[in-house]
């Protein structure tokens, strides 16, 4: 990242449809929508606007690279007759516009796991090889948000192109990589008191949001927890549902099934959970991990010490959505502080 | 408030000591503002933490299929249970899952659950950080605001429609006074949705449920949701198939959950609460609640002798649900 | 072009018979449909691969054959669920797709210069047969020590791969004992054959059997049988294959004998899907047995969480 490269531009806000326009040419965007009272990302339709008065997404964008539903091969015929077909079309690059920078950490995240020297997932490359990121600054972080605990933060830039702030009137662009300059090259250039107003905005956000201290030690202190009585504890009151897990950015764990209809058939890829018994589940009925505290421990180490040891990276990036959702409140923060304290 | 906080602290304690019960579940405070949770106190000393506000919205009963291995070992566990919580624990005990003399029932009566949504919809932008509740009122706390709230705008969907907020059994009561209030029914939304033309109440009930995600979280927090093996789970046969861009299965996963739940719901609204998508599953199966009580006059939950209504059978029973021509 | 790792390849099935006298076992030899597809599954005795049937799904299983054996894959199966019970539905000529190979390998190169004691229970004897082929092959068979294998099932009729087991019976370069479990009365097992032609060993103390030379087939439980044939541990692995009971007795009879946990070699199951190390599903603490698995030595096990 060459600081040479820093360009910093700017649209009036109510231009931002204009601006939408001219990425859709060469781009499919995907920003922030309302739905009913909430927001989640989705392709922007022509003459579409994003919503950018918003805190987070409901779901994360995680299903751009990792979609629920994901077809891996299709075939057709008799059962002892099939043969698989596979075609990979071109695709259109796509920009993520108004990705919060949690969520970009959380892309990071999981490129370690799907592109990595053993195998590489090569459904998941190919959506994030043509994806652009112009992530958005948080002006408001929520009460939940605790990202600046993972080398993250609300105005975090790793990962973006681009990188675009809510300024009140306007929205500044900063160009970040090559590809990301060259797409905003066109708007017009701000000058130094947008940027001193970023800079307010950006100091008032990482004074407003909450940090884990010390959460590298986390993963070392979980090592030896493996048979703790405090996973039995915390997860009493879990109910075994996939919120935390579907909702999370960074959780990566799937199925794959096959669908049949008629004589046409697929395979896929689905979003599975590991809060859920079945996942586990073996064909003879052995099942290593019988109880919710067990799939909750599951859940704690894969993100807090197996994927550290793996990857060298923890699986959060405090986006704080399986907090607000659990229908019984079951606080990943809460639980971490409580393991601290062991 | 605290009245009642002292009080549910007082009989746990109580059964407790006395070696009544081994495990009380009730409501603690959550770690979020507009937030309690499901809390789980076996020893004396840990009844401090139990509380009682218009916060605590989980159906507890949920959790007794959970405990199934020490009820079969004959233990008791003691719940603190508003209307509907009662309801729910007599369908299990109904279809045994409990024997009646194993749940020790701690009855609170509702004055109605506040839905945290509506609220944080109501202050937007603002981000609470805290809230105190009087008694019809709610303050809500925030960066730079402060608002007070009258609680009967604010209650959950479900809550408006209850008519059976006092605990319909109990072992031990918290006596305070509440009314029931009068004209409601769960007819009163049904109808409205009913009164639609079948095109629109198909496009709505299609668009609302091809948000679903398939978390299951609607029937995790079902306290009727306790099948060992959920029909979407089987794989031999396969009921349904297992995508999410397959909008037939997402339709057919609510149907056919819906129709599980005839007569066994009562109407507390868990599922609609616990749907990260705020899809108003409740809304579904709340049709079928209406029907069993219409045609055949049944009520969930709310006579602990009486059958469920698809586990007897009267030459009297109505047919209509069934020959009706639409 | 790099391979995409979902896709299977697509294979014919050549042969199907029945393994087992329950007729729930069937052993599958597949062959590539293209020969370039056929030279590039490279493996190893102990790897998997994913077997595939479009329409129905996938199944890790362990390969039976051996590397050495050319033309064909080999995979016993037995019928449990979806996709192997449409295996087994298959007839000859069916075409189907294998995903791999998939997972580690025994150490065979570790091995080199050490003896051998392949230890052996039911149907999990799949990939210790291509590995005891491998090693029986005679280029690779200079590279090993002594063989030995010790292998039991319910019965006779339960024994997997029977007229190979005949063959090696008669082996001068590696020692087969097998065995079969006891009957049992009201308060266990009786001391008494089962069968005709398999000798009891010493129920009580199995280590205080006298092995007759020319007796090489028993009434036993495994473990009681490797505590009666008392393998040596100097300079040897000891490779443990079976149901988790049989793993569980076996291996403090093992260590016992003085095989330290090094050279005790475990090959894991878990429930699996992709197979890369991608979906989940597979881990114990850090380590996915699809792609650090499915072979582990009882020290890296001893590391690792219980929960499998
Ligand atoms: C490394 C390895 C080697 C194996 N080798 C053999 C072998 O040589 N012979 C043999 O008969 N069996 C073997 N198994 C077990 C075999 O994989 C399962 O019995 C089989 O997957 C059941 O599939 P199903 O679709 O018929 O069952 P279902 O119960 O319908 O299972 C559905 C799916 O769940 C997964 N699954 C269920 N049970 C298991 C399991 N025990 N292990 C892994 N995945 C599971 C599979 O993806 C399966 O397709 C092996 C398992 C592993 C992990
Ligand atoms: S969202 Fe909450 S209840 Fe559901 S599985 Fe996660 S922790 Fe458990
Ligand atoms: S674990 Fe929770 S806070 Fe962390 S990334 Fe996932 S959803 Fe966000
Ligand atoms: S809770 Fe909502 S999103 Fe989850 S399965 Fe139920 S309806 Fe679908
Ligand atoms: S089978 Fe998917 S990670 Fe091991």
């Amino acid at each position: 990242m060459k600081d040479s490269l820093k360009n910093v531009k700017y649209i009036e806000k109510d231009k931002i449809l204009d601006f939408i326009k001219v990425l859709q040419k060469d781009y499919t965007v995907i920003a922030p929508k309302k739905v009913k009272d909430f927001v989640l990302f989705g392709e922007l339709k022509d003459n579409e606007e994003p919503y950018l008065d918003f805190l987070n997404s409901r779901q994360s964008p995680k299903e751009f690279y990792f979609p629920q539903t994901e077809t891996i091969v299709e075939y057709e015929g008799i059962i002892d007759k099939r043969v698989p077909k596979f075609s990979e079309n071109d695709m259109k690059k796509r920009i993520i516009f108004g990705i919060r920078p949690c969520d970009v950490k959380s892309t990071l995240i999981l490129d370690k796991l799907f592109v990595n020297e053993d195998y590489i997932d090569d459904y998941y490359k190919r959506l994030r090889d043509n994806t652009l990121i112009f992530s958005f600054g948080c002006n408001n972080p929520k009460t939940t948000c605790f990202c600046a605990s993972f080398e993250c933060g609300p105005f975090s830039e790793e990962g973006s192109d681009a990188f675009i702030t809510d300024i009140g009137d306007k929205f500044i662009i900063e160009g970040i990589t090559e590809q990301g300059n060259k797409i905003i090259d066109k708007l017009p250039d701000g000058d130094g008191g947008m940027l001193k107003k970023k800079k307010e905005i950006k100091k008032n956000s990482d004074n407003v949001v909450s940090c884990i201290e010390n959460i590298q030690k986390i993963p070392e202190k979980l090592r030896g927890m493996f048979e703790n009585p405090v996973w039995e504890e915390i997860s009493e009151r879990c109910l075994g549902c996939g919120v935390c897990t579907y909702l999370c950015p960074t959780c990566h764990c799937f199925d794959i099934q096959d669908e049949m209809i008629g004589e046409d058939g697929r395979r896929v890829k689905n979003w599975d959970s590991c809060m859920f018994p079945i996942f586990t589940l073996h064909g003879s009925g052995h099942q290593p991990r019988e109880f919710r505290f067990q799939r909750m421990r599951q859940r704690i180490m894969h993100k807090f010490n197996y994927y550290e040891e793996n990857f060298n990276i923890i699986a959060c990036s405090g986006c704080g959505r399986c907090v607000t959702e659990c229908p019984v409140n079951i606080d990943v923060r809460e639980i971490l502080e409580k393991i601290k304290k062991l | 408030m605290e009245k009642i906080d002292k009080k549910i602290r007082e009989i746990a304690s109580k059964l407790l000591k006395e070696g009544k019960v081994k495990l009380i579940i009730g409501f603690e405070k959550g770690t979020l503002p507009l937030k309690a949770r499901p809390t789980f106190v076996r020893k004396p000393e840990e009844v401090e933490k139990l509380i009682w506000s218009s916060l605590c919205e989980n159906n507890l009963a949920v959790y007794i299929p959970f405990y199934r291995k020490q009820l079969d070992n004959a233990e008791k566990i003691g719940v603190i249970a508003k209307g509907c919580d009662t309801r729910s624990l007599i369908l299990h005990i109904q279809e045994n899952i409990a024997k009646r003399e194993q749940i020790v029932i701690i009855g609170v009566p509702c004055e109605g659950m506040l839905d945290r949504k509506k609220i944080e919809r109501e202050v937007t932008p603002g981000i609470i950080t805290e809230s105190t509740e009087n008694d019809d009122s709610i303050t809500v706390k925030g960066n730079g605001f402060e608002k007070t709230l009258k609680k009967k705008d604010f209650l959950c969907e479900d809550c408006i429609i209850c008519s059976h907020r006092k605990p319909i059994v109990y072992d031990e009561i918290v006596d305070i006074e509440i009314k029931e209030p009068e004209g409601v029914d769960v007819l009163n939304k049904v109808n409205e949705f009913e009164s639609k033309e079948p095109e629109e109440r198909w496009k709505a009930f299609t668009e609302e449920v091809s948000r679903c995600i398939r978390c299951y979280a609607c029937r995790n927090a079902c306290p009727a949701c306790y099948c060992n093996e959920c029909f979407v789970d089987c794989s031999r046969p396969q009921w349904l198939g297992t995508t999410v861009d397959s909008e037939t299965d997402l339709q057919l996963f609510q149907i056919i959950r819906t129709f599980h739940l005839a007569g066994r719901c009562v109407n507390c609204g868990s599922c609609s609460r616990a749907c990260p998508m705020d899809i108003d599953i409740s809304l579904l199966v709340s049709k079928l609640s209406t029907d069993a009580k219409q045609y055949f006059g049944y009520e969930t939950g709310v006579d602990i002798e009486g059958k469920p209504v698809l586990n007897k059978y009267s030459e009297d029973d109505s047919n209509e649900g069934f020959f009706e021509e639409r | 072009m790099i391979k995409n790792s979902y896709i299977p390849i697509p294979v014919k099935v050549d042969k199907i018979r029945f393994e087992t006298e329950d007729k729930l076992i069937k052993t599958f030899d597949l062959v590539f449909m293209d020969k370039e597809e056929e030279k590039a599954f490279r493996y190893y005795p102990g790897q998997f691969a994913e077997l595939s049937i479009l329409g129905k799904g996938e199944s890790p299983i362990g390969i039976a054959s051996s590397p050495t054996e050319s033309g064909f894959l080999r995979f016993t199966v037995m019928k449990v669920g979806v996709v192997t019970t449409a295996l087994h539905n298959f007839d000859e000529g069916a075409i189907m797709g294998v995903r791999g190979p998939l997972g580690n390998w025994y150490p065979i190169e570790e091995m080199k210069g050490k003896n051998v004691v392949i230890v052996g229970g039911g149907f999990a004897f799949t990939t210790l047969r291509s590995l005891l082929i491998y090693m029986l092959d005679k280029k690779n068979r200079k590279n090993y020590g002594e063989i030995t294998c010790i292998y039991g099932a319910r019965t006779p009729g339960l024994l997997c791969y029977r007229d190979e087991l005949k063959e090696w019976e008669k082996r001068k370069d590696m020692s087969l004992y097998q065995c079969i479990d006891w009957k049992f009365g009201a308060e266990g097992p009786i001391e008494e054959a089962a069968v005709e032609g398999w000798e009891p060993i010493n129920l009580k103390e199995p280590s205080k059997t006298k092995i007759k030379k020319d007796i090489k087939k028993f009434t036993a439980f495994v473990p009681q049988l490797v505590s009666a044939v008392k393998p040596g541990a100097k300079d040897s692995y000891a490779i443990v294959c079976g149901p988790p009971i049989m793993i569980k007795f076996t291996i403090p009879v093992l260590t016992e004998l003085g095989f330290p946990p090094e050279r005790i070699i475990n090959s894991l199951e878990n429930r699996m899907k992709c197979g890369i190390g991608k979906c989940g599903r597979c881990n114990i603490g850090p380590k996915y047995v699809c792609k650090d698995g499915p072979v582990f030595s009882l020290k890296e096990l001893e590391k690792l969480p219980k929960e499998y």
